[in-house]
């Protein structure tokens, strides 16, 4: 560690912890890309990844380094990680209907498959997680009540967004689906809500760190 | 931007609605868009979302109780899980099953493809836990 590494964990020993590292985790096509974009356009201009409509198109975990998000006097300086689409079942037939050939269709899989582990991996590299549901969908699926449960027992600070609201209105039935949680409904892609977003992600993340 | 209600076709541009549902015909799929869509697709896009694992009922109570039977399922699966050694099951080239709980939960990951378990202990090769 540098000067500046011992100098800024010494101030944020006193001040709370400025800078953490914030995984967007979620089942695939919950729109985690579509968020990471959101708040790094929002915050830094620029985008994280390409999106598309092809389940498990991260398959590599992608980073976009010090987002500075502001809310009146509080900053918070976020490194944000996109991580592949956690599933419990990958196969490349599902990937045929969308024009792509047999043999890209399995390589697909196979890299989804090691982007579920990569994913899996980088819980152990973050100080905090926006675990991203889909709001149009069922919310108790296996991704979804294994995440949640395994974010509980790392005691990992946690935010969850339902997303899509701009598509059907069912947060406030995400919402009873983890009563003891906050969950805060958006829409990524139409920048709704973003606002109460930012401000749970200050809320959350600006106390802790490593 | 306005939202249509995918069962009667009005558009509204308050999103108050996409929460309380259509006042109109009580529907509760919006679409998010500048031009209106026709019957053909608004009724092609509801049967999509219809067959995509959406919770459903008419009233939030039916919607609870939808949500109350989906955990009910969610949680008996994850116990039938617990009783698989591997973390990864090939079932044949691009077909993976991945059992999410073990990984998430273990350092260690087990791969079983063609009969065969593999087995990486991530102990063995950096030295420390
Ligand atoms: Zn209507």
């Amino acid at each position: 560690m540098g000067l500046f590494g011992k100098l800024s964990g010494w101030l944020s020993s006193i001040f709370g912890k400025k800078h953490v590292r914030i995984g967007i985790y979620g089942p695939p096509n919950a729109g985690k890309t579509t968020l990471a974009n959101r708040i790094a356009m929002d915050w830094a201009g620029e985008i994280v990844g390409e999106v598309s409509e092809i389940p498990h198109e991260t398959r590599k975990v992608q980073k976009k380094d010090r987002v500075v998000i502001r809310d009146g006097k509080a900053s918070l300086t976020l490194d944000l990680i996109d991580t592949p689409g956690i599933a419990t079942k990958i196969d490349y037939h599902d990937f045929l209907e969308f024009g792509i050939d047999e043999e890209d269709a399995k390589q697909r899989a196979k890299e989804a498959t090691e982007g579920v582990i990569e994913a899996i991996k980088w819980l152990d590299n973050v100080d905090g997680v926006i675990l991203l549901m889909d709001s149009t969908k069922n919310p108790f699926t296996q991704v979804n009540i294994t995440i949640f449960g395994n974010l509980e027992a790392r005691e990992l600070p946690f935010i969850i967004a339902a997303n899509k609201i701009d598509m059907n209105g069912s947060p406030a039935t995400l919402q009873s689906a983890f009563p003891q949680h906050e969950v805060v409904p958006i829409s990524a892609l139409e920048g709704i809500n973003m606002d109460l977003f930012y401000e749970a992600i200050l809320k959350t993340f600006g106390k802790k760190g490593r | 931007m306005p939202h249509q209600c995918l069962k009667c076709g009005k558009v509204y541009k308050d999103s108050r609605y996409v929460f309380e549902g259509c006042p109109e015909c009580g529907g509760k799929s919006f679409y998010y868009t500048k031009k209106p869509l026709n019957e053909e697709k608004r009724k092609k896009l509801l049967e999509e979302i219809e067959k995509d694992d959406m919770l459903t009922g008419e009233t939030l109570d039916d919607i609870f109780e939808d949500i109350r039977k989906k955990k009910e399922a969610a949680l008996k699966e994850a116990e039938k899980l617990k009783e698989k050694v591997e973390s990864i099951h090939v079932k044949e080239a691009g077909e993976y099953e991945i059992n999410v709980r073990r990984l998430m939960e273990e350092g260690s990951i087990i791969i079983y493809r063609e009969g065969t378990y593999y087995i990486y202990l991530p102990s063995l090769f950096s030295g420390k836990k």
